[in-house]
């Protein structure tokens, strides 16, 4: 005859579904015969039960929190693709409130697009002027030895007649000097240097995570490539892409944290996180788009 | 992530290989269902139940897989649903207001479980789930509760186990139970 115990185990078997036919059959009977130990059977598989809907329900509320419609870090690129878009969208509009009031004022216009200000210095070309209707927006492609990035042109011609004027290049300065508040306050003009998030825009495509024993939570970017220190492979980890007010900036997103990614760390540097509430807002919104 | 990274991570317990799963193929199987008369509330709980049926089998070690995962979850979703659809056939053509068995006993039982299971702490609750629903071996809960080895686990398991019964049968009369 078998002790509680024993029965218990026996029981705990039964309902995992690891006893053999026979050994299982041998306990039905029994159980037919003994209230108890027929209760105790009872007792239990009510409580495996209830540990497996309850871990089951906490499972799907863990699933429903998953946004479905987020990129997973197999295709982050689809982020940068995006943000790219948004931000060359950003700073064309951001271009055609800086040339209006140039316009306006001197009846004259200018080529070139911000966001690359060092190569925009260097434009000396006479870009062609073409014929455009009222507040029409033309794109006409610049004859000048500019890299393939600088061919696309935007020019505004306020009146309907051809405007055959010297281009002038303005002083990034005096354009923002001159120029209303931007559209959108995230989309603005860029203050500092842009191409060193020119830089890190278009090779970003390039991460290796490497797990030091030393570097525990670490990164840097050398060589065109965003080297990750730490146990990162085993977990998901995104590259968001934000347009602020300074540019384009990278972020981490790790275990619901957000982490600043600079272009200009070279030496491996110490992951920091955002505690920024706007910005870690924003980077909710990247992420549900 | 290829599918036996995918695989070994959810047998060690990964529920971050859950989450990825989930993401990947959730349009794919909710635009089947839909597409075969599911609203999309049921598309998504049809999805739930097949990804979590194909997590506790893979988590327990049963599973050998001879197909992509993304190829096995389709097919559970379209028995699932086939499932869905046949029930609810049944119920149209069937008396809907027809005499229900009684589950009162039932849920009241469940109720005094869930009790037992909030008054548990959560260490013994996570090792119970993983133990119970995961079925995950005691060296993968080791590993993933930071025990020492596969007999602390199994200690644990054990203590656990005995203080949930203990809070459950203290609810009951002791003697219509095993001691």
């Amino acid at each position: 005859m078998l002790n509680s115990e024993a029965h218990k185990e026996l029981i705990d078997s039964y309902l995992r579904g690891t006893l053999s036919t026979e050994e299982s059959e041998l306990l039905e009977k029994n159980a037919n015969s003994d209230i108890r130990l027929k209760n105790e059977l009872d007792l239990q598989k009510s409580i495996i039960e209830a540990l497996r809907a309850n871990r089951k329900a906490d499972l799907k509320a863990r699933l429903n929190k998953i946004n479905v419609n987020t990129s997973s870090s197999s295709n982050w690129w689809k982020y940068l693709t995006g943000a790219t878009l948004i931000s060359t969208i950003g700073i064309w509009l951001y271009l055609q409130n800086r040339v209006e009031d140039i316009t306006s004022k001197s009846q004259t216009v200018f080529s070139g697009a911000p966001s690359v200000q060092k190569q925009m210095e260097t434009l000396s070309a006479e870009p062609q002027i073409s014929k455009s209707d009222n507040h029409h927006l033309a794109i006409v492609e610049n004859t000048a030895k500019e890299t393939l990035a600088e061919k696309k042109v935007i020019k505004r011609a306020k009146n309907s007649t051809n405007i055959e004027t010297e281009p002038s290049l303005p002083n990034i300065n005096t354009i923002q000097d001159n120029t209303p508040e931007p559209l959108n306050k995230d989309i603005t003009a860029p203050e500092g240097d842009l191409t060193k998030s020119v830089q890190f825009n278009n090779s970003l495509n390039n991460i290796e995570v490497i797990k030091s024993k030393q570097h525990k939570f670490h990164y840097r970017y050398f060589d065109k490539k965003l080297y990750l220190y730490g146990n990162f492979d085993s977990r998901m980890y995104d590259i968001l892409e934000l347009n602020t007010s300074k540019g384009q900036a990278f972020y981490l997103m790790f275990e619901n944290n957000y982490y600043t990614l600079e272009p200009h760390k070279t030496e491996i540097s110490k992951l920091e996180i955002v505690k920024d509430k706007n910005t870690i807002a924003e980077l909710k919104e990247v992420q549900k788009k | 992530m290829n599918d036996q990274e995918i695989l070994d991570r959810i047998k060690k317990g990964d529920e971050a290989a859950l989450d990825y799963l989930y993401k990947k193929n959730y349009k794919m199987m909710v635009n089947m269902i839909i597409k075969n008369n599911g609203s999309e509330d049921e598309a998504k709980d049809v999805y739930q139940e097949a990804l979590l049926a194909f997590w506790t089998k893979a988590a327990s070690g049963k599973m050998e897989m001879t197909s992509k995962i993304s190829t096995y979850l389709y097919s559970i979703c379209q028995n699932l649903w086939r499932k869905e659809l046949s029930r609810k056939s049944k119920l149209t053509n069937e008396q809907k207001d027809g005499p229900q068995p009684d589950k009162s006993e039932e849920t009241e039982r469940a109720k005094i479980i869930n009790k037992c299971l909030n008054e548990l702490g959560e260490t013994c609750k996570k090792i119970l789930y993983y133990f119970y629903y995961d079925e995950l071996s005691m060296e993968d809960i080791a590993e993933k509760m930071g025990f020492a080895n596969a007999d602390t686990a199994k200690t644990k398991k054990y203590k656990c186990k005995k203080e949930l019964d203990k809070l459950v049968k203290s609810r009951y009369s002791t003697q219509d139970f095993l001691d």
